[in-house]
């Protein structure tokens, strides 16, 4: 029988959230036997989309089969049923279940799995031990089988990554959805992880993977599918779409032919022995148990400087923040503000020592007004609201006609004016920015860079992660590019600026050798002491670890 | 009162036909909450159909013993599928709170006077067991072990209540350790996850509901034919709780934590009953009024400590939750 040489093919898939546009997917197409990759920028609907595809969130519109059978008002269980099995990016393993039952649950209708044939136990005994010694045996090739009569909840990040794939083999699907499955992995289980998808696929499963690192996609993929705003905007080889203009700019943010950035005005030099205004030194921080998400990572800042924080997804740049402002538990390593040590103190004592922070996400309180908002930013000293209520309406104009709007009812570029202005009501000296340009139209990116830009005029120090890495570079002093958790760049925002090696930490391809004219001889190092060497030109260097 | 009178209180308690009930109706919670992650508030409702499932098909259809207990089986499926059908695939907040609100809309349309001539409104229903004494095997007289003590009835109630905990808990642990169980206890840890897999989670939540749901009525039969007496006041939240109280003192999604759970739980009533009724008759201030109250202020304390140092029961392991 011939088969479809197409295994899912999808039309026209809408996903609205409210007014935003999370999924507006025209075309979809993934082939038989081969191993496909959906990359794209943090918020680009990939995880949405395949949401959407598996059954786990309804669509505003759209149709799309599996295997030539319609499949778009299934529920997730019966587009499982059919062998569209899916992985989950934060893992869905059984916690108290054992690691052996994780992976015998993935069997499809073993023997005593419904309610009036479990009631007959020597019904099921038989084939219930034949199953476990295959279960057995698909635990052994993941390396998990000394861990099998464990619970679930005592295996690391990457082990239970492990565990939700092989226990997805066990429904030997046709097609195999994978979300991030080396996210959190160490790298000593990425290679056995890649091993055991690549042996999939070679046994005939197809495979759609999302994934960040770009190196990887570029060694699996038979196929890269990149989206950026909800949209697919390339698809082919792995080579092509990162070469993709559109691609580039989707990781990197546009850049502005003939326009010549608005440099910031070059700081006078630190007073000798001034100490910084934030040290990270050596920092080491995670969530999950045993998997480091930052790796012994380490910067300076200095009175009012705008530095910026770049790499890939899951470098840990949001992480670095977090770890700052105390929300991230530290594991190793110092943080000092104005040299004093505040290594896991918590969010409210740095506010009170003059650090804001305004998160990624839902950084404005919905049911409030503008007003009660900027309020709240200053609960722990309501006698100084007028002087930073002066203070943030000089610095943010369209507040004034906002005032009274309830803030849920905002843009979400008005979100982010309202989300910086209540950060900056205490007049703090250091502000954290946690990506405040994502998932905003290019106008009110253009704002708020302008608006930050500002910030820095009033001389506050600002610590900004950003995804937008070319937009963020023109108003940088200097940047740092983290890469797996650990230091990888760092220069002036000029000199990251025109780094091939910044894009191609984005995209994947291997930095080419350092030649003899960019040899690290013919440079001094990019800046050691930070301020002294800002003039320098060469290209930015690596980081000694 | 000396320890001797105080141990033999205890004791009577742990082995009274009332600490089966709770037990039982704590066996079908643990499969619920121990085993599903169904927060079920309403396990009292259950109950509540069990009784008056009995009483109703006795003394309005004439049904007999066999007759009615299957009536009492079938109004707790009728409950359970109400409670599920809307909210099982929905958050699990909601199933909790809809649990609860389902539970005390029925006790106070039982209670009405619209519904007086089949549930006997506020005077509830009574004269039912006849028949189930009938079946007593037992030769009257009275029947002593150490400080226990019975009449013939009382004896075969309490054998017939903790036959059926003991029948029912090994019936539970068969089951969860069965495929089935397996499926049902991947629900209770991630419910994604056996999704992802191909599981019908909401068939398997509903199942797992009219289950307990039916072990409950079984305790609420048993209720009715100790008390001899079916009362809507019987069935208040509070009698949920209790039983959640046992269950988590036994330790959840273990097959005789509940009446390991409930055995305690009924004991230390019994004792700090006994104990405050002693110091009330030497304190002033403190009367047989405050006594009752006191007891569950002293019990909320304890329980609290309980869940804090040891959330897996009095013989869990204490760091098996911390980690992650």
């Amino acid at each position: 029988m011939p088969h479809d040489p197409v295994i899912l093919k999808a039309q026209g898939v809408v996903r609205r959230f409210g007014a935003f546009t999370a999924v507006d997917v025209e075309r979809f197409a993934i082939a038989r036997g081969a191993i496909t990759s959906l990359i794209g920028p943090n918020g680009a609907g990939k995880s949405t989309f395949f949401n959407v595809l598996s059954g786990f969130m309804r669509p505003s519109a759209g149709s799309w089969s599996f295997d030539s059978t319609e499949i778009s008002q299934l529920g997730p269980h019966r587009v499982a049923r059919l062998g569209l099995v899916r992985t989950f990016q934060h893992t869905a393993v059984a916690a108290r279940l054992t690691v052996l039952e994780n992976v015998m649950l993935g069997a499809q209708d073993p023997a005593g799995e419904t309610l009036l044939s479990a009631l007959w136990p020597a019904r099921w005994r038989p084939a219930e031990r034949r199953l476990a010694e295959r279960a057995c045996e698909v635990l052994e090739r993941f390396r998990l089988a000394h861990l099998r009569d464990e619970p679930a909840s005592v295996l690391s990040g990457g082990q239970r990554k492990l565990l939700e794939m092989a226990r997805a083999l066990m429904a030997e699907p046709k097609l195999l959805l994978l979300d991030e499955p080396m996210a959190g992995v160490n790298p000593a289980l990425r290679d056995s992880l890649l091993e055991h998808i690549v042996e999939l696929n070679r046994q005939g499963t197809s495979v759609l993977i999302i994934e960040h690192d770009m190196e990887l996609v570029r060694r699996i993929s038979d196929q890269v599918v990149c989206m950026a705003e909800g949209r697919i905007i390339a698809e082919g080889q792995a080579a092509e779409v990162a070469a993709d203009p559109a691609v580039i700019e989707a990781y990197l943010g546009a850049r502005r032919a003939g326009v010549a950035p608005a440099r910031p005005a070059p700081l006078p030099p630190p007073a000798e022995g001034q100490a910084p205004i934030l040290a990270v030194q050596d920092l080491v921080a995670g969530y999950l148990p045993g998997v480091d998400v930052l790796r012994g990572c380490s910067l300076e800042l200095h009175a009012g400087e705008i530095v910026g924080i770049f790499g890939p997804n899951g470098a840990g740049k949001s992480t670095l923040l977090k770890s700052v402002f105390g929300i991230a538990r530290t594991r190793a390593g110092t943080i000092r503000h104005e040299s004093q040590d505040i290594t896991g103190s918590p969010g409210h004592r740095l506010v009170a020592r003059g650090i804001g922070y305004v998160p990624q996400l839902e950084n404005v309180f919905a049911q409030l007004t503008v007003l009660e908002n900027l309020q709240t930013g200053v609960f722990i000293a309501p006698d100084r609201w007028s002087d930073g209520f002066d203070y943030v309406r000089g610095l943010f104009p369209p507040l004034q006609r906002l005032l009274h709007k309830r803030a849920g009812d905002l843009s979400g570029g008005e979100r982010q004016i309202v989300a910086l202005a209540r950060a900056l009501m205490l007049r703090p000296a250091l502000l954290l920015l946690d990506e405040p340009s994502a998932g905003l139209s290019p106008i009110m990116q253009e704002q708020v860079f302008e608006f930050i830009a500002a910030i820095r005029s009033q001389g506050v120090a600002v610590l900004i992660v950003e995804q937008n890495a070319r937009r963020c570079l023109e108003i940088c002093d200097r940047g740092y590019v983290l890469d797996q958790g650990r230091n990888a760049y760092t220069g002036t925002g000029a000199q990251l600026l025109n780094d091939e090696r910044v894009e191609h930490l984005y995209l994947g391809a291997r930095p080419a050798q350092d030649d003899g004219e960019s040899a690290a001889g013919a440079h001094p190092p990019v800046f050691s002491p930070i301020h002294g060497a800002m003039n320098v030109t060469a290209t930015a260097r690596p980081l000694p670890h | 009162m000396d320890f001797l009178e105080l141990l033999s209180l205890t004791a009577r308690a742990a082995v009274s036909p009332e600490a089966a009930v709770l037990a039982l109706a704590a066996v079908g919670l643990n499969l619920h909450y121990g085993y599903t992650g169904l927060l079920n508030f309403g396990q009292a409702g259950f109950m509540m159909m069990g009784a008056y499932g009995l009483a109703i098909g006795v003394l309005s259809f004439d049904l007999g013993f066999a007759g009615a207990l299957a009536m009492a089986l079938a109004f707790a499926a009728v409950l359970a599928l109400l409670m599920g059908l809307p909210t099982l695939r929905l958050r699990a907040d909601y199933f909790a709170i809809v649990s609860l609100a389902v539970t005390e809309s029925l006790r106070l349309l039982f209670r009405s006077s619209w519904m007086e001539p089949v549930t006997g409104g506020v005077q509830g229903l009574q004269r039912f067991g006849d028949d189930f004494f009938a079946l007593n095997p037992i030769p009257p007289g009275d029947y002593a072990l150490g400080p226990l003590h019975w009449n013939e009835a009382q004896l075969f109630l309490c054998a017939v209540a903790w036959a059926t905990v003991v029948a029912t808990i090994l019936f539970v642990r068969m089951l969860v350790a069965s495929p089935w169980g397996r499926v049902i206890r991947a629900i209770r840890d991630n419910e994604p996850g056996p999704t992802s897999l191909g599981k019908p989670v909401f068939r398997y939540k509903m199942q797992s509901l009219v289950l307990g749901g039916l072990i409950g009525a079984l305790a609420g039969v048993l209720l009715a034919l100790s008390h001899q007496d079916v009362n809507p006041e019987t069935y208040l939240p509070t009698l949920t709780f209790f039983a959640y109280t046992g269950l988590v003192l036994g330790g959840m999604g273990k097959a005789w934590g509940p009446v390991i759970g409930v055995a305690i739980f009924w004991m230390i009533v019994a004792a700090t009953d006994g104990l405050l009724a002693s110091a009330s008759d030497t304190l002033s201030w403190l009367g047989p009024q405050q006594v009752s109250a006191a007891r569950f202020v002293l019990l909320g304390a304890g329980l609290m400590l309980l869940v804090m140092y040891r959330p897996d029961g009095l013989f869990g392991k204490r760091e098996q939750r911390r980690a992650a």
